[in-house]
């Protein structure tokens, strides 16, 4: 039984002297998930922790004296739910073309709110080397965005909810303007 | 008549000039010599052998005194015989100058008709070859015309085949249109599936992000739900993927069922045209064909003219030759006419020359010729 243990362990020795390391497995590259989506044609992408939902568009009522970014509330899970519209809100223009199907469910401490999309794309996975402090965009989407990944010639802004919440503009839904009318009356 | 009548009476003169002097020369041959009553009659014989005709007989002798009486009556008659012979002759001359100047202007004028009917026949041997040539032209013309109808025949089967054939493209090209258009709702059912197929994948996608987030929310619980979130994501990739592919084809097949039926309605559009071009071609190989007819008419008209036109010529070549021969008849006449003028005035010459060796006066002689 020894003997045998021995030719074993001396083939193995003898077979291991002979052969080709085996390849070391190669380090895990840093990555960083969320999901990708598109705001009045802006690919973007989000975290999942910053994401409540993403769901179909559901029936809007208007609500008067508002904007024409609010698009309504809706009746979601028992509550509440005052959607905006993504194309008004970050492309200051009317959504082109099809009505927008889904909307994006942010749930923060103080922000609940919806946003319609242009695109739904999926989950992504993307490296970390991608990562990009430059936004090469405009308006409120720059200012609610924490960089972005560089996909090749793509660009995609990272979305962050708290940058969103932090800018204001969800708090404003009038459709009459900030500074009362008497104090604009010299 | 009055030349003749001229003649014979120089020759009388003649005549009885040579009896005087046979007589004459008789009576000395016969008396020996002359008596002195006999000279004067022997002188006034001897001037009248002479051709003096104003000699005169005298005698004193009884013998010879009658005969100088005849001899001097006899010559009287001859002086006033010779005066008389002046005027008709110098008319005879006169007259025979003027017709050896017409028989000479008639024979130039012969020579001239004659050299002049030459170029007459030149022209109509001319004219005749090119009357000939004219007809050999017109037949030329006719079988061209010929063949050009045969051409313009085949011409129009032509035209009525390609209208068939443009016909039956057009048929057939609305039947490929009909293809094309339910090609192309079949290709939009398709794009409307595809489309579907887009709708499912975002809600798919909607699901697969619902899920991750589910996941991260339930924490260590949720781990599970990870692999599903990252299957559902494998396989919407390969979902996306392929719907991509499908999509893209189907654009690409939309747009060829574009291109072709744009493509398709061109060529109606130059099979109708050229079936309008056909219609044109088969209206102008009419009028051709018409237009060949009549100038075929017109060819036949012409050849038939020509051929009178040689007919005629021919006649008139004929006619001419036939005027030739008169004409040339004429000129012998003319010359014939010109030779015996000529003997005539040599003769009347002579003559002339004979009678002014007769004196009927003292100044000179009888004539003057």
């Amino acid at each position: 039984m020894g003997g045998a243990f021995s030719a074993l362990r001396a083939l193995h020795e003898r077979h291991a002297r002979g052969s080709p390391a085996l390849p070391s497995p190669p380090a895990g590259e840093p990555t960083w998930s969320g999901a990708a989506i598109g705001i009045a044609g802006v690919p973007l992408v989000i975290a999942h922790r910053d994401v409540e939902t993403i769901t179909a568009l559901p029936p809007l009522t208007r609500i008067p004296g508002t904007g024409n970014r609010v698009l309504g509330v809706a009746a979601y899970q028992g509550d509440l739910l005052p959607v905006f519209c993504g194309d008004t809100l970050f492309g200051q223009r009317l959504s082109p073309g099809r009505r927008r199907e889904y909307c994006l469910v942010i749930s923060q401490p103080g922000l609940h709110v919806g946003l319609t999309l242009s695109q739904v794309r999926g989950n992504v996975t993307l490296p970390l080397s991608q990562r990009s402090a430059d936004i090469p965009l405009q308006g409120l989407l720059a200012e609610c965005c924490d960089g972005g990944f560089r996909r090749g010639d793509e660009f995609l802004g990272l979305l962050d909810s708290g940058l969103l919440m932090a800018s204001g503009v969800l708090g404003d839904t009038s459709a009459q303007p900030a500074d009362p009318v008497e104090d604009a009356v010299p | 008549m009055s030349q003749t009548v001229l003649l014979v009476i120089v020759l009388a003169l003649l005549v009885a000039q040579g009896v005087t002097g046979f007589l004459l020369w008789k009576a000395r041959r016969d008396g020996g010599a002359a008596t002195g009553s006999d000279s004067g009659v022997l002188r006034a014989l001897r001037r009248m052998a002479d051709g003096d005709l104003t000699a005169s007989a005298e005698s004193t002798g009884p013998a010879t005194a009658a005969i100088a009486e005849q001899l001097n009556a006899a010559l009287a008659r001859q002086r006033e015989l010779v005066s008389d012979l002046r005027a008709p002759f110098e008319g005879l001359a006169a007259e025979l100058q003027r017709l050896a100047r017409n028989s000479h202007g008639h024979s130039e004028t012969s020579a001239g008709m004659g050299r002049q009917l030459e170029e007459v026949k030149s022209a109509l041997v001319r004219e005749l070859q090119a009357a000939e040539d004219m007809g050999s032209i017109s037949k030329q013309a006719r079988e061209a015309m010929g063949r050009h109808r045969q051409l313009v025949s085949r011409g129009q089967t032509l035209a009525a085949d390609m209208a068939r054939a443009s016909s039956d493209v057009r048929e057939s090209m609305q039947e490929t249109s009909k293809s094309a258009k339910r090609q192309g709702e079949l290709i939009q059912s398709v794009t409307t599936a595809a489309e579907y197929i887009q709708s499912l994948n975002t809600r798919i996608s909607v699901v697969a992000i619902n899920t991750r987030i589910e996941a991260e929310r339930a924490g260590e619980h949720g781990r599970p739900f990870l692999g599903i979130a990252e299957a559902i994501g494998d396989l919407l990739r390969e979902a996306e993927e392929e719907g991509r592919k499908i999509t893209s084809e189907v654009r690409m097949l939309q747009n060829l069922s574009a291109e072709n039926l744009n493509s398709l309605e061109h060529t109606v559009g130059a099979v109708v045209t050229i079936l309008d071009f056909v219609e044109r071609i088969d209206a102008a190989l009419e009028d051709i064909n018409h237009g060949a007819a009549h100038l075929l008419d017109q060819v036949d008209s012409l050849g038939n003219t020509t051929q009178q036109s040689a007919e005629t010529v021919r006649r008139l070549n004929g006619l001419l030759g036939e005027v030739r021969e008169q004409n040339r008849a004429l000129r012998e006449g003319a010359e014939a006419t010109q030779q015996g003028i000529n003997a005539l005035q040599q003769t009347l010459s002579n003559l002339g020359r004979n009678l002014a060796r007769l004196r009927v006066d003292q100044s000179g002689s009888a004539l003057n010729v």
